[in-house]
Order: C-alpha cells, then sequence, then structure tokens
C-alpha cells in the first residue's frame, strides 16, 4: 500500500534501541547501588532466604571471573553490554551452573503462546463489539456486555486471575489450578491430549487476561466509531446507497480501527506485566512463574535476565506494530508524521 | 432559455417539506413547509444566508437527516416515486442511481483509506444489475473514463484522497456523482471552499455536465454572482422559508420579494459604486418563528398584514413567484406593487 | 441507551419525535451520573481510611492472636465449622489479625502511594510538557524521545528488579519510583494540550499584547486546563495504583505497611485460595476492585465532559 518514510523508521529503531539501552543500563545499576559487592551479597541473601548454596565460594569466584567485578566500573559495563548482546544473562544462582538462558528459553514458549492467543481473541473481541454498539441493529444482550466489559478493565488482571482461581478452580472444579498441561498424565507432543491438555489447563489465565482487557478495546473502538460516524465521507457514503454490512466495514471500521493500533502499542507493555502477574498466580511455567520462583529464591541473575528479555519482547512488540501502521494508514505512508 | 411551463416535465417534487431539530428548549424549524419543482435538464439555484435551512432541505431530499434533526411531514417525489413512503431497501436502490449528491467540503469526503478508483467502483458494483455487470477491464476503462470527463489525469486512478489537492478530490466528488447517470444531482455549496481559479473549473464542469448528460442540478449555494452565470432558476429562501423563486433573468432585473433585492444589492458590481449593506441575519428565535410572514423582522416594508398573514406564494409574471404581501392580484389577472400604487394615488 | 442511528438516516421518520422531553437541568455535563457516583465510591472508601481508626481499634490489625485465627466473617462458617463473631467483623487471618483492621489501614496506603506517584507525574508532566509544547525544537524532541523509551518499557520488569534488589523500601520511595514511570503518559497529553492551546486565538491576543512568557503560560493556559488536568491525574493514579498493586502481589510492596496487594501475597502464599479462606484475600480483592471501579467510573465521567459527542450518545 505505502511505503515506510525515512524519517519515522529512523525514529522507531532509535526509541528501540535507546529502550533496550535504557533498560540494561538500568538493569546494570541498580544491583550495584545497594552496598557492598553484589555478588556476595546475592549469595548472602540466599542463604538468608533458606536456598542451597553449598559451592558459595565456588559461585562467588566464578561470577566474579565471569564479570570481572574486580575490574573497573566502566569495563564492567562495557562486558555487561556485550554479553547481553549474545543474550549471556549469566548462570542461575539457586541452580548452577544452569545459565540464565536456558531458563528462559524453557519458559518463554508458554508465555508467548499465551500472550498471543489472549492478545488475539483480546483485540478482536474488543473492537468488534465497541463496533456493534454504533449498528443500531445490535442486540440487547451484547450490548451490556460491553458496558460489563468496562467495568472489568478497571480490575487489574491479578484480581480477575485470583477470582478466577478460585470460583472456577477450587469451589466449582471446573478448570485446573496450575501448569500448563497435566504433567504426568500427558505426553508432551502433537497429540490429541497434549493439545487439548494445554488448552484446558490455558483457558483461565487466557480468560483472565481476555476478561480485563477487552472493555478497553470495545470502549475505544465505540468512541472512535462515533468520531468516524461524524466524518463527511461517510455522509457520502450513506448518499452512495452502499449495503449497510459493507459501509460498516470499508468506511467506518477499516477507518476507525486506525487509532486503536497505535494504542495497542501503547499498551502491549502494560499487557505484558500483567501477563506476568496472571502467570505467577495460575503457576504457569511462564516468565511469570519463573520471576516469581527466583524472587522467592532472591536469584537476582534470574530475575534481572527475565526482567530484561521481557523488556526486550515488549520492545519488539512495538517496533512491530510500529513496522506494520505505514502499511494500513495510507496517510502515513507519504512523508506525513502522525 | 427554458422552454414554456406547460412543456417541462418534472423529476422533483418537493412538497411541504418539514425539517425539525430537536433542542432542549424546542424544536428548531430549519425547514418549515418549502415547495419547489425541479424540471427536466434545468439547474435550480437555491441560496439564502448562513442558517435560512437551504443545506438541510438538500439534506432532507437526499434522505440524509440525522438524529437530532428528523423530517417531519411532507413529499418528495422523484421520478414519481414518494421516497418518504418507500421502503429502506428500495431508497437504497434508488440513492445514487437516480439522486446523487456533491457534497460540499470535499476535503473530508473521500475515504482516507480508499484508493479513488475504489470509491468510483463500489458505487458502480453496488448499483449495476446483474445482466450487465461490468468485467474488470470494462470496470477499468469506465472509470478512466469518467476521470477523464472531468478533466483529472489517468494517474488519479490508484491514489489516495490526501495526495490530492482540493480541486481535484471535488471533481473526483463529481465524477462518482455522474457515474450512474442519475435523473437528479444535487451540489451543496461545491464551489464555495476553492479558490476561484479552481472555482471556475468546477463550475464549467458541472455546466457541462448539464449540457451534456441532461442531468437535472441543484445548486445550493450563496454567491449570487456564481449562481447568475450557473443556474437557469434561482429559489431564495429565508429562515426555513421559500420567499422566491425566479428564473435568473427574472431575479438579476427585478427581484420581487425585498429579501432578494437585499441579496442582489450585496452584489459587488464592477460597474457602479455602491454603499456596502450590512444585513442583520436572521434575527428570530428558529424555534419560535413569528406568526405571519417569516421575514417581517427585517423587512424595510413591513405592513400590518405581514405581523398576522403569512403570505402565499404567487406567480406574479410568467417565471416569477414570489411570497409577499406587496404584490396583489389585480381583477384582471395582472400583479400590483402595492408600494407603486400607493405613491401613485 | 440509544444511540445515534447509522445506517438508518431517516427512512419514513415522518413521524413525531420520540425523544422529546428526554431533556432537563440534569442533562448538564458535570452532573453526569459517571462522575458523580465515582467520586462518591472513592470519598467513601477514603472516608473508610480517615474515620475508620477512630471508630475500630486499628492495632489488631497487627496483634497476633492464637485464639482468633482464621476466624470468617460475619454470618458465615469456616471450615472448622467455627463462626464468625462481631469482634471481628471481616473475619481474622493466619495470625489473628483482624480484617476489617487491616483494610482500614490498606486502604488509605494503597490510595497513598498512587497519588502521591501520579502528583509527582503530573508535575513533571506539566513542566516537560509546557517546557516541550512552547519551547519546540530540540527540546521537545528530546523530551518526546524520552517519554517514549519510557513508555515503551514495561514499568513492572524494572520495579521488579529494583525492589528484589533493595529490602527496605518505604512507601514513600515506592510512590517515587513508580512515579518515574508515570511522568510521560502526563506529559505527552499536556503536551499535545499545549499545542492545540498555542495556536489558539486568546493565546495569540496574549502574545501579541506582549505578554511574557511566564504570563501566557500561567495565566491564560493553566486556567483552562484544568479539568483537563484533573482528568490525567485521575488516570495517572489508577496506573500507579495498578503498579503498586502488582508489586505488592509479587511481596515486593513496601515493607513494614500493611497494603491491600500485600496483604493478598500474604494469603496466596499460605494457600488461602485452597483453603477456602476466602476472605483473607477476597475482601482486599473486592475492595480493591471496588476502588478501580470508583476511578473508572471518574475517568469516564470526566472524559464524556471533554468529548461532548459521547456524551449524546450515552446513557
Amino acid at each position: 500500500m505505502g511505503k515506510i518514510p525515512r524519517r519515522y523508521l529512523l525514529r522507531r529503531l532509535l526509541i528501540f534501541f535507546l529502550t533496550i539501552w535504557a533498560s540494561a543500563t538500568l538493569i546494570f545499576i541498580i544491583p550495584r547501588l545497594a552496598p557492598g559487592d553484589p555478588v556476595s551479597a546475592m549469595v548472602g541473601d540466599m542463604q538468608n532466604a533458606g536456598s542451597d548454596t553449598e559451592n558459595s565460594a565456588a559461585i562467588i569466584d566464578g561470577w566474579k571471573a565471569r564479570f570481572g567485578l574486580d575490574a573497573s566500573l566502566p569495563e564492567q559495563y562495557i562486558r555487561y553490554l556485550g554479553n547481553l548482546v549474545t543474550f549471556d544473562f549469566g548462570y542461575s544462582i539457586s541452580n548452577f551452573p544452569t545459565p540464565v538462558g536456558e531458563i528462559i528459553v524453557r519458559a518463554l514458549p508458554w508465555t508467548i503462546g499465551l500472550l498471543i492467543v489472549a492478545l488475539v481473541i483480546t483485540f478482536l473481541l474488543g473492537n468488534f463489539l465497541g463496533a456493534l454498539m454504533v449498528w443500531s441493529k445490535t442486540p440487547r444482550l451484547i450490548r451490556l456486555i460491553i458496558p460489563l466489559g468496562l467495568v472489568f478493565t478497571s480490575i487489574p488482571s491479578i484480581l480477575a486471575a485470583l477470582f478466577l482461581l478460585y470460583f472456577l478452580a477450587y469451589v466449582l472444579g471446573w478448570f485446573p489450578d496450575a501448569n500448563a498441561y497435566a504433567i504426568g498424565q500427558v505426553v508432551p507432543g502433537l497429540n490429541l491430549e497434549f493439545v487439548g491438555s494445554v488448552i484446558y489447563h490455558g483457558t483461565l489465565p487466557a480468560l483472565a487476561i481476555i476478561l480485563v482487557s477487552f472493555g478497553y478495546w470495545a470502549l475505544g473502538m465505540r468512541g472512535m466509531m462515533i468520531t468516524v460516524e461524524g466524518e463527511d465521507y461517510i455522509q457520502l457514503a450513506r448518499a452512495k446507497g452502499l449495503k449497510p454490512a459493507y459501509m460498516l466495514y470499508r468506511y467506518m471500521i477499516r477507518n476507525a480501527i486506525l487509532p486503536q493500533i497505535t494504542a495497542f502499542a501503547i499498551t502491549l507493555g502494560t499487557l505484558i506485566s500483567g501477563q506476568v502477574l496472571v502467570e505467577y498466580v495460575f503457576q504457569y511455567p511462564g516468565m511469570g512463574r519463573v520471576i516469581y520462583d527466583n524472587i522467592l529464591a532472591r536469584d537476582f541473575p534470574v530475575i534481572q535476565g527475565s526482567a530484561f528479555f521481557l523488556i526486550v519482547m515488549t520492545a519488539l512488540a512495538v517496533l512491530f506494530v510500529d513496522l506494520i501502521y505505514p502499511y494500513i494508514d495510507p496517510r502515513i505512508s507519504i512523508g506525513r508524521e502522525e | 432559455m427554458i422552454p414554456e411551463t406547460s412543456e417541462r416535465k418534472p423529476v422533483l417534487e418537493v412538497r411541504d417539506l418539514r425539517v425539525y431539530y430537536e433542542t432542549p428548549k424546542g424544536d428548531v424549524r430549519a425547514v418549515d413547509g418549502i415547495d419547489f419543482t425541479l424540471y427536466e435538464g434545468e439547474i435550480l439555484g437555491m441560496v439564502g444566508e448562513s442558517g435560512c435551512g437551504k443545506s438541510t432541505a438538500a439534506m432532507g431530499v437526499l434522505q440524509l437527516i440525522v438524529s437530532p434533526g428528523r423530517i417531519v411531514s411532507g413529499e418528495i417525489i422523484l421520478n414519481g416515486i414518494d421516497l418518504l413512503k418507500i421502503s429502506e431497501q428500495h431508497l437504497r436502490q434508488l440513492r445514487w442511481s437516480r439522486l446523487a449528491l456533491i457534497p460540499q467540503g470535499a476535503m473530508n469526503s473521500l475515504n482516507p483509506t480508499m484508493r479513488i478508483s475504489q470509491q468510483i467502483e463500489d458505487v458502480i458494483r453496488e448499483h449495476e444489475l446483474k445482466e450487465q455487470r461490468l468485467s474488470k477491464v470494462a470496470m477499468k476503462a469506465r472509470i478512466l473514463e469518467l476521470l477523464q470527463w472531468v478533466g483529472l489525469p489517468e494517474r488519479i486512478y490508484s491514489m489516495f484522497p490526501h495526495e490530492l489537492s482540493g480541486g481535484m478530490k471535488q471533481r473526483v466528488c463529481i465524477a462518482i456523482a455522474i457515474a450512474l447517470n442519475p435523473s437528479v444531482i444535487i451540489a451543496d455549496e461545491s464551489t464555495s471552499a476553492l479558490d476561484v481559479v479552481v472555482q471556475r473549473v468546477v463550475a464549467q464542469t458541472m455546466l457541462k455536465i448539464k449540457q451534456a448528460l441532461g442531468v437535472s442540478m441543484i445548486m445550493i449555494g450563496h454567491d449570487m454572482g456564481l449562481m447568475a452565470q450557473m443556474v437557469d432558476r434561482i429559489v431564495v429562501m429565508y429562515a426555513g422559508n421559500i420567499v422566491e423563486i425566479a428564473t435568473v433573468e427574472h431575479m438579476f432585473a427585478h427581484p420581487a420579494h425585498p429579501y432578494a433585492q437585499m441579496l442582489i444589492d450585496a452584489v459587488p458590481s464592477l460597474r457602479e459604486r455602491k454603499p456596502l449593506k450590512v444585513t442583520q441575519g436572521i434575527t428570530h428565535d428558529p424555534r419560535n418563528p413569528p406568526p405571519g410572514c417569516i421575514f417581517q423582522l427585517r423587512c424595510p416594508f413591513v405592513m400590518e398584514r405581514c405581523r398576522t398573514e403569512a403570505p402565499a406564494r404567487q406567480e406574479i409574471r410568467p417565471g416569477q413567484e414570489v411570497a409577499c404581501h406587496l404584490y396583489e392580484l389585480q381583477p384582471d389577472g395582472s400583479f400590483n406593487d402595492v408600494r407603486t400604487s400607493a405613491s401613485d394615488s | 441507551m440509544e444511540p445515534t442511528p447509522v445506517l438508518n438516516a431517516s427512512v419514513n421518520t415522518v413521524t413525531p419525535s420520540k425523544t422529546m422531553g428526554r431533556f432537563n437541568i440534569w442533562d448538564t455535563p458535570w452532573f453526569n451520573w459517571r462522575l458523580m457516583t465515582g467520586l462518591g465510591i472513592i470519598t467513601l472508601v477514603l472516608l473508610m481510611g480517615i474515620v475508620g481508626p477512630l471508630l475500630w481499634n486499628t492495632d489488631m490489625a497487627r496483634e497476633r492472636s492464637l485464639t482468633a485465627r482464621l476466624l470468617p466473617p460475619i454470618g458465615f462458617t469456616n471450615i472448622r465449622g467455627v463462626e464468625g463473631t462481631w469482634e471481628h467483623p471481616l473475619g481474622t487471618n493466619n495470625f489473628g489479625h483482624d480484617m476489617l483492621a487491616i483494610i482500614i489501614i490498606g486502604a488509605p496506603n494503597t490510595f497513598l502511594i498512587g497519588f502521591i506517584a501520579a502528583i509527582i507525574g503530573m508535575l513533571v508532566g506539566i513542566i516537560l510538557g509546557f517546557m516541550g509544547g512552547f519551547l519546540g525544537g530540540w527540546i521537545d524532541n528530546f523530551i518526546l524521545l524520552a517519554s517514549d523509551v519510557t513508555l515503551t518499557i514495561p514499568a513492572l520488569m524494572v520495579l521488579i528488579v529494583l525492589n528484589s534488589v533493595f529490602d527496605r523500601i518505604d512507601l514513600l520511595t515506592m510512590a517515587l519510583i513508580i512515579a518515574a514511570f508515570a511522568w510521560p503518559r502526563a506529559t505527552r497529553q499536556i503536551r499535545s494540550q499545549v499545542l492545540t492551546m498555542r495556536e489558539s486565538g486568546y493565546v495569540q491576543m496574549a502574545r501579541l499584547s506582549g505578554a511574557s512568557t511566564f504570563d501566557i503560560m500561567f495565566r491564560e493556559m493553566l486556567p483552562n486546563l484544568m479539568s483537563y488536568l484533573f482528568a490525567s491525574f485521575i488516570s495517572g493514579a489508577t496506573g500507579a495504583i495498578l503498579a503498586a498493586v502488582g508489586l505488592e502481589t509479587l511481596g515486593l510492596g513496601p515493607q513494614g505497611v500493611i497494603t491491600l496487594g500485600g496483604t493478598i501475597y500474604d494469603a496466596y502464599t499460605n494457600l488461602a485460595l485452597s483453603g477456602h479462606l476466602w476472605w483473607w484475600w477476597g475482601i482486599p480483592t473486592i475492595l480493591l476492585a471496588v476502588m478501580f471501579i470508583g476511578l473508572l467510573l471518574i475517568n469516564l465521567g470526566l472524559d464524556e465532559i471533554a468529548n461532548p459527542r459521547l456524551r449524546r450518545s450515552s446513557k
């Protein structure tokens, strides 16, 4: 449809790299703000928390060698950045010598899977319902869902997760209360039972995210549809005698959805944060549980590695949406910035 | 020159159309009972100051009134069919194929996310009959033909609206309007937002439509000078009512209604110096029009009678109808201007 | 609730109006029910926090009691068959802490974090928004860039890293940290408003009459921004409370301070969910939900005032 203008592209890439650099730097600095040498402090904390650190001396030496903690701060920084580029986050303290990267890779597919499913359903459902609100023939039942959805959006996803967990898993027993699939009962692989089990276990976490998000899209879409409806080209479209369904889609929705996509990019960060908490509540083996387990174990390399990785993921997702946008909104492609 | 009244065939008849807008303090009577007829092959101009109801009347005819406005009563008879009495389905079929619109403010009248070709194509596809379905090639040819007809270059075909200038967009709107060869086209202030140079081009295109395609048009505007060059008859509206309908010749030579006179006087002339006449605008509350003549509060010739009795529209000479008490029917069938007879005696 | 009909414009509407008489004085925008209800809810909760300690013994939130453990709220029976008593109308937790006392202390704390963070965020937003909007140029570009970057970073992640390293975070520090991520939204909103207002008539007039930049900013623009700032504040506060609750539920909240999220964390880690100790996590959760709904209603109400078109099409 159009090509991406250079200024726009450069700016998006700049933001992307700056975001990554800024977060990496923050994550570098924060542990070093605490008094004392970070590694010994970490190990000390872990021992306090009761973790098993038999080889504490070996761990400390291993870390120091690896990250050159005896070297000067700027040097450490450069090395750190270098390591990050190769996705080397160091080793997990509580699971030494497992590299942090490995832990992340194991958990990541679950998080991404849940995220994509929840996102797609939320976006489609929310925007579709919002668009329907403007059509006078929409049945009353559907009209009621939207204010309800709106109320839900004010509730943070963790709370929704807690409610769902309690009522649907514990009280009613309709859904499982933890894990991504029935461990031990089902063999992982491309078989029906496994896939079924995954879907079964994933329903509540996905529902928690969808319930608290769709209302926001519905409201926004409704607002946009109302704005679009007041535009002159809608009047002309009506005068043309076009079929209502066609007009709704091609003239209204197609134009109303553009700002929704921009808003979508902005909310990605919140969404991913929310999902982490939902995973934690449901003990879903994604990044959420990794972070939570390691907060308990005070395993900083894993916490920092996971946090950083999630930040990168968010930045990538935002960049991706930013890059597709010009293809959907022709007004952006030729020279004009938003 | 227009043929004799009895020979002309009406394509659009509007009878007692009323369009009111709801407000918390009562209905605003935007259009308060207008009657007029559009004859085949003519261009009818509608003029009046801002707020007089001409645009609303047009929207009423087009059935594009939305809440808080509503059509209260009336008949809108297009090619013999009363648009207010037919089903939604039927109305949709008639839209554009018989009755089209060239909108005001073409800046925003084109869908920003659709290419020009698509915007012309969708209305053709919508209304074409199954038997006459155009192939892709034929469709493209037709669209290019339309673009050429309004004087636009071929490269416009795949462009988006924001890539075009105001005048070009307006001409695209014209191309879309003539695409289905409708019986009536309503042009709502279609030259108002343009500079004079582009205005001229657009105006010429409109004339071409009338002459080459024989489409009847209603042109709404407030530039009397421009009107004079383009229309055959002029309807003058004031505060929701029609006060005068006359041919262009009559209107400019001897406007009958005092308001029409004001409008003509306000047209700047290259030949004589005239003092600038500043008028007040609609002075009464549109929710509460005065009883009697609608113009009484501003009329320099207002009489007692005007305050209580609303004047009926009378044809004071062939080709000129006016709703004003100044013109009295004489026993011999002609009309006298009350002012002249008063000064006579 | 009749939205404006889109696809059925005026066909065959040769009828009298069906909606006359719906208009009355209560139609003025400030009276809209959403805003009023929202404010009502928030005020009630705040009142509870302020007046509560005077009417109820809030020490019970911290006193351990072996006998009064795991009591359900009044009218309910827990799985051991023990009934709730009026001494602890909302029940007690694992340690015998009284739930009512907990929420009386916890609610204001949660609010406090949100409000402080939102105010700081807004102040920064006003300063940077005006600077960027008014001065333009590279200052504006820099501010925009900084906000975009900060906005992209999911705050929770950085907050998790921060709070896991530092144990002893107090309430104020936490509010400050959250504010560090709250400023971009306010800045962007204010900046766009400033840009719009800069070109408006009365500002041009002020400029022409020689008013100083400072004067223009504070005498002309700021008063007009008031309702907008309020809306911005409310959404900022909502976001801040959300972030705070997120951290608290993970156990990363301020130490030694009773918060609603922290209570939920305690409940969760003590397996209150599977143990059917619903009041332990349920009551703070419901209270939080109510608070959030109240804030949302205020937000929607303010939205309606700002955007007249929404007014026409809503209930």
